[in-house]
């Protein structure tokens, strides 16, 4: 259930169509999150990237409840196809994202497949992984303008807050 | 309020006190022999209670909006508009499977009004347009009448037994036999504790022979109020329809608790002004 | 109408006998005449060069490292550089690092170099952020000159060097004696601040020239204060040089180099005055403002935090010490780096 400009004209239809049948679209859905599970990193197409990432987000939503929860094991059983990744989902994933409240994957698109279908491709990961990061963050350095304003404003705040500590 | 009221009318029918009378009853045992101060604390206790559970335990289904790409903004305008229609007419709490007595505004009948008996079959709609559906068979010949919950037309709801049926929609009745969906009209409401549990009743109805409206056997409909006489094979036959993985289609999954919170919170502050 | 012509030249003639004249004349008298002075002077050192020559000048950045111009001497500027190079640096480059010495955009090179480009978003911005301010001073200064309108006299003190940190930039004034009660209002600030705006709509350039102190005396003579300034800086001075300043017709005497254009400033205000204790008899008012450039904008919450903050009193001494403070603790400062990225 996705909410973008497509969906908005989509008259109802909320879901992609993969595969041969309805199951067979939640079975192609499988192992790609048993995959994403696996590696935390993966590559896919863009759209089935894009489907599966609402489905890896909701597992792990229902990890976060616990391995006593039965419905969260049930799910986690369905969904992981590789039965060892159960242990990791529960004790390794859902302690990683105990402390954040939602999207716990990132999407970034790569150039399209080459050589088969020119298919528009996407890099999915789990946020946290031990894998180098795929896009550095540039930040400003500390000594930009905007920056040393920022800071002044913070040693002023800093020695208010000293000077008010110290009168009380 | 409008909604605490409503349901502490049946229940008043049934105890045959007032609440307002609780103190002077009280007050007139107490006049025997012991001044009269020690009588006030029941009624705030009751009261609050009744108005906790009641905020706890019942939204009515018309309040949650529908999911997908709505603008909440339509909903919020209405759940207004519907609360203002709540504090001067009593809805009250009923479910899917209750038996109603709903009086209505008629013009072509000779007191100008007329009530209807029957066991709600089926709620639907969301927001100012929800609707009920009350079917009853009068005269072995079933009637099926659908109201609009917020319609200036109803001039009474009355709630003559409430309690809950196994499943959410009974439109499975129409081709029950007629017995499961005959009521008197001059059924007397049936007397029952504010405080208690909603009662579930576990009746399975037998059905006329097929063929039906729809195939209730299948798996879609999910439906468990049915004793269904089919052979075997036929039964199994019906599993064939069976999609066992939409249990697991984790985006199918509308939670409401948090905007049931949050509309019970609004409607708390709404109906205490 | 002949008349007041008349007059003023007649006391133009007798400016250079007598000086207490110069009081008398109206702020845009004094401001034409600098600006007069100083396309004289430009004109003449260009004459200076009646050939074209050529000089070589390599580009060491980042981004095509090595590059070779071929430029005009004493006439091309570090600015065509960039536009040879590309877009972006013409519109993010500050200033130019022309042979270990920090030079203006608009500043004719003089010979053969090597030069970078610095920017807002360098490693170590400091000498951009010192220009900056330095700019946004020089233009609160033409503010105020022009704000009295000819009924008070204006005369501009200087515009202290103080670092970025301190949050305000700041030019010393010494106001009319008529407006020692003054106190300016919001409502004054405000109409400031809208005299800047203009200019800085005008996306007016910065010029550099560097002048002899005689002329640049003949400029400054009715100001006390920059006349001291002048003596200061050529006797700093072998050759007794001194560098003007000049974005539209507003001529000054400061530090250093300037940023390209006034369209570099996004957001500026003019937030405070205060009067300042010192054993002069004169009243010397310092006006306060603060300014973000285009390449660095923030959001306005923030931006009214700082503008809150650049209404104390920024003092030259403080910052010393509290530079020295913020070296010792560099805690502490990772939480601002979110905001500007």
């Amino acid at each position: 259930m996705r909410l973008s400009v497509v969906a908005a004209i989509s008259h109802g239809r909320v879901y992609r169509r993969f595969g041969l049948s309805p199951r067979s679209r939640l079975d192609l859905l499988r192992n790609l999150v048993t995959a994403l599970v696996r590696h935390e990193r993966i590559e896919t197409p863009w759209a089935r990237a894009d489907e599966m990432r609402g489905y890896a987000e909701r597992l792990i939503d229902y990890a976060k409840r616990g391995d006593k929860d039965e419905r969260a094991m049930r799910m986690a059983d369905f969904w992981l196809t590789e039965k060892d990744l159960i242990h990791k989902l529960f004790k390794v994933l859902a302690p990683r994202f105990q402390p954040h409240p939602g999207s716990y994957t990132r999407m970034l698109q790569i150039p399209n497949r080459d050589g088969l279908d020119r298919a528009k491709m996407a890099v999915i990961e789990l946020k946290g992984n031990p894998l180098p990061p795929l896009v550095r963050p540039r930040r400003d350095s500390d000594k930009t303008l905007l920056n040393q304003l920022l800071k002044g404003y913070r040693q002023d705040a800093q020695r208010a807050a000293a000077a008010r500590g110290t009168h009380v | 309020m409008a909604a605490a009221c409503g349901r502490l009318v049946p229940r008043v029918a049934g105890i045959a006190l007032p609440s307002r009378c609780f103190s002077l009853s009280g007050y007139r045992v107490s006049s025997d022999g012991k001044p009269p101060k020690f009588q006030p604390p029941p009624k705030p206790v009751i009261i609050d209670r009744k108005t906790q559970k009641e905020d706890s335990r019942f939204l009515s289904p018309e309040f949650i909006p529908p999911r997908g790409r709505t603008d909440p903004l339509k909903y919020y305008m209405e759940r207004k508009d519907m609360i203002q229609r709540r504090k001067v007419f009593n809805i009250p709490e009923f479910y899917v499977g209750s038996v109603l007595a709903v009086t209505t505004a008629d013009p072509c009948a000779s007191d100008k009004s007329k009530r209807f008996v029957g066991i709600c079959i089926q709620r639907g709609g969301k927001g100012l347009g929800a609707t009920f559906v009350l079917r009853n068979v009068i005269e072995d010949q079933g009637v099926e009448i659908c109201y609009e919950l917020y319609s200036p037309r109803i001039q009474a709801i009355e709630v003559l037994k409430l309690e809950k049926r196994l499943d959410e929609n009974l439109m499975y009745l129409r081709d029950a036999l007629p017995e499961y969906s005959t009521f008197d009209v001059n059924m007397r409401p049936v007397p029952r504790m504010a405080h208690d549990e909603i009662p579930v009743n576990k009746l399975q109805v037998r059905m006329k022979p097929k063929p039906w409206s729809k195939r209730w056997e299948r798996p879609k409909y999910n439906i468990k109020g049915i004793k269904f006489e089919l052979p075997e094979h036929k039964m199994k036959a019906a599993q064939k329809w069976s999609q066992p993985w939409l249990e697991f289609d984790m985006l199918r999954e509308y939670d409401t608790s948090k905007i049931e919170a949050k509309i019970r919170k609004e409607l708390s502050e709404e109906l205490e002004k | 109408m002949a008349g007041p012509w008349v007059a003023r030249g007649l006391r133009r003639g007798s400016r250079y006998i007598s000086t207490p004249a110069f009081s008398q004349l109206t702020p845009d008298e004094v401001v034409r005449m600098r600006n007069e002075l100083f396309t004289k002077e430009k004109e003449r050192q260009l004459s200076l060069h009646p050939r074209i020559e050529k000089i070589e000048v390599k580009y060491t950045g980042k981004l095509h490292s090595g590059s070779v111009f071929v430029m005009n001497k004493a006439l091309s500027t570090p600015y065509n550089c960039a536009m040879h190079l590309s877009e972006w640096h013409c519109k993010n480059s500050v200033l130019a690092f022309v042979d270990g010495e920090i030079w203006d955009m608009y500043k004719p090179l003089t010979k053969s170099c090597e030069i970078q480009f610095l920017t807002f978003k360098d490693e170590d911005p400091e000498e951009v952020n010192k220009a900056y301010w330095r700019s946004c001073a020089m233009i609160m200064g033409c503010v105020l000159k022009r704000a009295f309108k000819g009924e008070y006299s204006v005369n501009l003190v200087k515009a202290p060097e103080v670092p970025v940190i301190s949050g305000a930039f700041c030019y010393d004034v010494v106001l009319d004696s008529k407006l020692n009660d003054w106190k300016p209002t919001n409502d004054n600030f405000c109409s400031l601040t809208k005299d800047a705006k203009k200019l800085i709509h005008q996306d007016l350039p910065f010029e550099t020239l560097c002048v002899e102190a005689k002329v640049a005396r003949e400029m400054f003579q009715h100001n006390i204060y920059k006349m001291e300034m002048i003596e200061r800086k050529a006797s700093q001075n072998m050759e007794g040089i001194v560098p003007l300043h000049r974005f539209g017709d507003f001529v000054d005497i400061s530090e250093g180099p300037h940023i390209p254009r006034t369209s570099f400033c996004f957001h500026y205000e003019i937030t405070a005055a205060h009067n300042l204790q010192t054993d002069q008899s004169e009243l010397i008012r310092r006006f306060q403002g603060v300014s973000l450039p285009v390449h660095l904008k923030a959001h306005h919450t923030v931006w009214h935090k700082l503008l809150e903050r650049s209404k104390r009193l920024v003092t030259e001494e403080e910052y010393l010490e509290a530079a020295a403070q913020c070296l010792e603790a560099k805690d502490g400062t990772e939480e601002g780096r979110t905001v500007s990225v």
